[in-house]
């Protein structure tokens, strides 16, 4: 049985993925959209579907993205996973049981970010979590921490939560920060240009403010962050104004920025840069947001942290491209149709380099002192078995993989790999992204032998 | 650890019951398993298969792998991308079954 071939096939239904699905549908074009979660949104417009039409401004938002793309319609795959695009634009996909194959004429690849990776020492104690785990258990199941709950890191994600769990009753006892000394003041020369988007900081500063009155503790921690405990987290421990601090603690939320997500591309070897700014890596793309993969473009925080209303753009921009590129319309349309869409998306990021510069991740946080972080969850790696095989002669990431396991196991370098690399770096060594490869998502032996014969 | 807020829509979220390692979890509609273990206390869903260390979800979207579990005796899955449903029995992942 051959695969159903699809004009635009868009892996993600955040808002990037839903835009682009909508605008293509709508142009006529066939479109199958692919998530691994049930309902589309993404991961900011989580279960936005079950939450609209209740006062929150942001849950309408996305469900109005995933109207309009039903409403192209696109073919929507969910609850599923794609963990291979071969050259021909083969798209392999599977919900743990049951695999399918899809042919793509065009590909979006909206697979946004997720969070950079924190090793703190006792990281791995149940209770620690992210940020963004937080807002998703808000969100999609209308769950909330209780206790002693601290979240410690930088960035207005770990300061939206803390006011999102404020007005539904949530106090947490402090906020860690991690920034670096003088970060806002470099950040300064980045204001004028953010501007535009004033509304967005006094926003900022609104949930800052409302934390401040309801009495919840801001430290500026200087280093030494670590959770304690045997079997789940007891404590949170840090360092401010020269001295060790420690308070109980039932749950911890990390964050110190996202990072973006684009293994299927990196698995078909796009081409990747280094963000100086940003500090991640980001695929290389082209003004449509087209990678250096023919037909596969990368919309949304995959192809660098912009945020939604960014990516909801981009997404729109790399359809146009995609239905130009399937000569459903011709270049004029197109670029009259993206003029907008590109005033649009410079006011969307106009803030994006004073967020970068005034919230960067910690020197610490990025390549933990202590050798007994595990810098691997998956295969129980520490900071000092990397260093042991350094000086065993393992140089550059990959060899360091191969001589310690570290990014061999399920999660496949999501936590640990930028964590390797800067160790390479710090090293003296090149910086270069881990090597990435399919499948890029788990996939069954069953679910596999069940392609071969279709 | 974890409590679940009172809905706010007309129409409350339908509940379902499914196991855990044998023992009665609750869960509403739309969320996932990993969100209804949290909150009903259970303390890891698996031990680490090097290290024998309880985990628990530490990203809750897939990527960190922390949440697996054994669904109806299969093979591991990410308790985070699966829907409660009724009559559900969930295990933790052990072992070598804990790499998916």
């Amino acid at each position: 049985m051959r695969p159903s071939i699809f004009d635009l096939v868009i892996v993600g239904g955040g808002p990037a993925g839903l835009a682009a699905a909508a605008d293509a549908g709508r142009a006529g074009a066939t479109v199958a959209i692919i998530d691994t979660q049930q309902e589309p949104g993404g991961q900011i417009y989580r279960a936005a579907e079950r939450r609209a039409g209740q006062g929150d401004a942001e849950a309408d938002h996305g469900a109005r993205l995933a109207s309009d793309a039903r409403a192209a319609d696109a073919q929507w795959f969910v609850g599923q996973s794609v963990w291979q695009v071969t050259p021909g634009l083969q798209v392999l996909l599977g919900d743990g049981q049951r695999a399918q194959r899809l042919q793509a004429r065009r590909l979006i690849l909206a697979t946004g970010a997720y969070e950079r990776p924190m090793p703190i020492p006792g990281w791995t104690l149940p209770g620690v979590m992210t940020a963004g785990a937080g807002q998703i258990l808000l969100k999609s199941a209308r769950t909330v921490p209780q206790g002693n709950v601290w979240l410690a890191g930088n960035g207005p994600l770990l300061l939206l939560l803390a006011s999102q769990w404020l007005k539904v009753g949530v106090k947490v006892r402090g906020i860690l920060d991690t920034t670096p000394r003088g970060s806002l003041t470099r950040a300064l020369r980045h204001l004028p240009a953010a501007l535009p988007a004033w509304r967005e900081l006094m926003r900022g500063v609104q949930w800052r403010a409302a934390l401040l009155r309801a009495g919840i503790p801001w430290i500026p921690v200087e280093g030494g962050l670590e959770a304690l405990g045997s079997d789940r987290i007891e404590a949170v421990a840090w360092r401010a104004k020269g001295r060790r601090q420690e308070a109980p603690a039932e749950a911890l939320f990390l964050h110190h920025g996202v990072i973006p997500h684009v293994r299927l591309l990196q698995a078909m070897g796009g081409e990747m840069r280094w963000d100086r700014r940003q500090l991640c890596f980001a695929p290389v793309l082209d003004e449509w947001y087209s990678s250096t993969v023919p037909g596969v473009a990368v919309a949304g925080d995959g192809g660098g942290i912009a945020g939604a209303a960014a990516a909801e753009r981009q997404g729109r921009l790399a359809a146009l491209a995609a239905l130009h590129g399937l000569g459903r319309i011709d270049a004029a349309t197109r670029d009259a149709r993206a003029r907008p869409l590109r005033r649009g998306l410079s006011r969307s990021t106009c803030m994006r380099p004073f967020l970068d510069v005034a919230f960067p991740p910690a020197a610490d946080l990025v390549v933990p002192k202590d050798e007994g972080v595990k810098i691997c969850r998956c295969e129980c790696v520490t900071v000092g078995r990397i260093r042991e095989a350094m000086t065993q002669g393992a140089s550059g990431a990959h060899e360091l993989k191969l001589a310690t396991r570290c990014a061999m196991g399920p999660c496949q370098g999501r936590q640990c790999a930028t964590t390797l690399e800067e160790m390479v770096v710090a090293c003296g060594g090149a910086r270069q992204p881990l090597r990435v490869r399919s499948p890029v998502e788990p996939v069954t032996l069953g679910e596999w032998a069940g392609l071969a014969g279709n | 650890m974890f409590r679940r807020l009172h809905d706010t829509g007309h129409v409350p979220a339908q509940s379902y019951r499914f196991q855990f390692d044998g023992r009665d979890v609750e869960g509403f509609a739309g969320e996932s398993v990993a969100a209804a273990l949290l909150r009903a206390g259970v303390t890891s869903f698996r031990l680490h298969p090097i290290d024998a260390s309880p985990r628990l979800p530490y990203c809750m979207m897939g990527v960190c792998q922390e949440c697996l579990v054994c669904v109806e005796d299969g093979p591991a899955r990410r308790a985070c991308l699966l829907p409660v449903a009724e009559g559900l029995r969930v295990g933790p992942a052990t072992g070598k079954d804990a790499e998916p």
